[in-house]
């Protein structure tokens, strides 16, 4: 395998969740690669797919409820026909995520370094003894103050930000090639979240994994994205450079989500919020689910989904008129 | 030290008063012998809200920010401290505290745990002014109009429940339940901050039109700084249940004096891929409120600490007519080494 072939892509990835009152598209037609030692930001509001790409990726969605179709290819291996052995080496051995709230995410009743210990263990041929140094040395490398005494601390013994790089020390012990970062930042402290933030920047350029990194946060986005890709009601509607993106937003609604922050606002004016609300998946409107919303709506907007194009300069953007608005 | 200049008798200025006013709670020890614990959620804390204006508050958790909106409401009892509405200091009885309460309101940040779920969203709005004696008729008029002005629609929201519209929407209904004694204060612990950045900034735009018609003053306690930026006219800044630093808020966020503020606001990310944050301002969590140690609470996070921060509280400097921090750093008089006069 050659070095431009990426470490993960997604193919016509579709996740429909089968509910009482019928089957609702949680995520459609994405179609996304990782490439080795890229960092990858996928924003977008609550609802929009984020969580729910990510979670298929690890096959972390209830099997029972949900139907997901295409294909979602590691190592040029399909990640939804993995048998259950091939599955759970590659769930914290090859991928491993951080989830958002650390103090749900781990578990409540064993120490951090067992913790940490016995994912090294079920995952390489390291002895009792080796996987608690090996432990040791994952609370060292996330910059936790007195490492050797916290490996004996249960979670609930930690603050909000310790319990956070503890997770990562997790989610890292066993070098993984992708992590998944669900919101890793969002429940911290203004003072903590910046710390964590430069903390996985620096592992992630160390250790030279690819990351996926889910925030609604544009802030957060920028200090980490190489590239970006904004979703909206299950699709994506924009990807590029973070440059290209946070600098020069082209689909309306990139536009108008950062348009709409308060940063950069003065005082006593009016912010240009998008007007309405996102819509209920399960009543999805007709052709671009943006098109109740944009400024720039037209009949043929409504009449199908845009595709997701590639433009001159190697950006993608799902939008009819994005020709008209950019000029 | 409040920013008003002592002995200016402006009280009619000001709709909504704080003077030090302090909360401690105590945490149950680990053993029977233990000494018990407190943590004071809230020690020493004076502002004054003036007449129209926004005042917001910011800190991280445990700063004690809810705290202090609480002990406002008088939802919680304060240990010691006083306050004052429209200069006239509010007593601790019922008649008093119901008069007080119609007119101070709170939106809280949980928008479907502060509506009751067996309520339709008009009956929801209707309690209040019902509870207060008004008429059924009158109570439902008031509640369409306010619907009606926060933007939903009455002939196709009034009847619905809360689980049946998205959290924008009922953040909206908790604003309208929030007017429908027409208040003079509001306070906001929190409020946009569950909402979708499209829906916040709607709710953002909707709070500045109503305080603008109806005469409002809002207390606006968030953890976003840029939120409190946007809204507020001036800030203060909590930790540890202390206010840190009090002024304007072109002052503060302009020419942050506290150390603290300075951190807070260089841990805000940055907008631009192309100027990344490249180090963290300050290291570490906020410790843990209980027993904090004497002197200068953030000193075991501050770059300029020295020996007098370890020993001294540290006393409110006013480096101009609105604008107070509270640091050794900005007291020639302190004893720290580095202090001096002017604005760091």
């Amino acid at each position: 395998m050659n070095a431009e072939t990426p470490l993960l892509s997604l193919e016509s990835l579709n996740v429909r969740f089968k509910t009482e009152s019928g089957v609702v598209p949680a995520v459609q037609d994405i179609n996304l690669t990782l490439n080795r030692g890229e960092v990858l930001g996928l924003i977008g509001e609550s609802g929009s797919g984020k969580s729910v790409t990510l979670r298929s990726i690890l096959r972390l969605l209830p099997e029972r409820r949900t139907n997901i179709s295409g294909r979602i290819l590691f190592d040029q291996q399909d990640v939804l026909k993995l048998g259950a052995k091939a599955l759970s080496s590659y769930r914290g051995g090859d991928v491993s995520m951080v989830f958002q709230e650390p103090a749900t995410s781990l578990d409540p009743v064993f120490s951090i370094g067992k913790q940490i210990s016995e994912a090294v263990r079920r995952h390489t041929s390291a002895s009792r003894s080796e996987a608690r140094a090996r432990a040791l040395g994952m609370l060292k490398l996330v910059k936790i103050p007195s490492a050797e005494s916290r490996l004996s601390n249960f979670p609930h013994e930690m603050s909000g930000g310790m319990r956070q790089r503890a997770m990562i020390a997790l989610a890292l012990s066993c070098e993984p090639k992708v992590l998944l970062a669900d919101e890793p930042t969002t429940a911290l402290d203004a003072t903590v979240q910046i710390q964590v933030i430069l903390l996985l920047r620096e592992l992630q350029e160390r250790m030279g994994m690819s990351t996926i990194f889910v925030t609604h946060d544009v802030g957060v986005a920028a200090e980490v994205s190489d590239r970006i890709a904004v979703m909206y009601a299950g699709r994506i509607v924009e990807t590029g450079t973070a440059k290209q993106v946070l600098m020069s937003p082209r689909h309306p609604y990139t536009r108008g989500l950062l348009g709409s922050t308060v940063n950069g606002a003065v005082r006593g004016q009016k912010i240009n919020a998008i007007p309405g609300v996102p819509p209920d998946l399960s009543q999805l409107p007709a052709g671009c689910a943006f098109a109740p919303r944009c400024q720039y709506r037209r009949d043929e907007c409504t009449q199908a989904v845009p595709p997701l194009t590639m433009q001159a300069d190697n950006r993608q953007i799902a939008c009819l008129r994005v020709a008209e608005i950019s000029a | 030290m409040s920013l008003q200049a002592e002995g200016t008798p402006q009280a009619s200025e000001n709709a909504l008063e704080a003077i030090g006013l302090s909360k401690s709670f105590a945490v149950r020890s680990q053993g029977i012998l233990d000494k018990p614990k407190t943590v004071s959620a809230v020690s020493d804390v004076s502002f004054q809200l003036k007449q129209g204006q926004t005042l917001g508050i910011v800190g991280e958790s445990g700063c004690g920010k809810s705290t202090t909106a609480r002990l406002l409401m008088q939802l919680i009892k304060k240990d010691a401290g006083e306050i004052r509405f429209k200069g006239t200091s509010v007593q601790n009885d019922a008649a008093a505290l119901k008069a007080f309460r119609r007119q101070v309101q709170m939106v809280f940040q949980d928008s479907s745990a502060s509506l009751n779920p067996r309520l339709t969203i008009e009956q929801s709005i209707m309690f209040g002014p019902l509870v207060h004696g008004q008429t059924k008729q009158h109570a439902l008029e008031k509640a369409h109009s306010l619907l009606q002005r926060v933007g939903l629609e009455p002939a196709q929201f009034s009847r619905r429940y809360p689980h049946e519209i998205s959290g924008g929407q009922r953040q909206r209904v908790n604003i309208a339940r929030a007017l429908a004694l027409d208040p003079q204060v509001v306070i906001f612990d929190e409020a946009v901050s569950a909402l979708d950045k499209s829906v916040e900034a709607q709710v953002l735009n909707l709070l500045q039109d109503l305080k603008e018609d109806l005469g409002l003053s809002y207390i606006f306690i968030s953890h976003d700084l840029n939120v409190v930026r946007y809204i507020s006219d001036e800030v203060v800044v909590m930790y540890l249940g202390r206010i840190v630093e009090h002024g304007s808020v072109e002052r503060v966020y302009n020419h942050p004096a506290h150390p603290y503020t300075q951190a807070l606001l260089a841990s805000m990310p940055s907008i631009d891929p192309e100027s990344r944050t490249l180090q963290s301002p300050i290291t570490g969590d906020p410790p843990s409120p209980i027993d904090l140690p004497p002197g200068c609470s953030f000193a075991p996070r501050c770059r300029h600490a020295s020996v007098v921060c370890e020993r001294q509280s540290p006393p409110s400097t006013r480096l101009s007519s609105e604008h107070v921090v509270t640091c050794h750093l900005s007291n020639p008089a302190s004893g720290h080494p580095n202090a001096q006069s002017t604005p760091l």
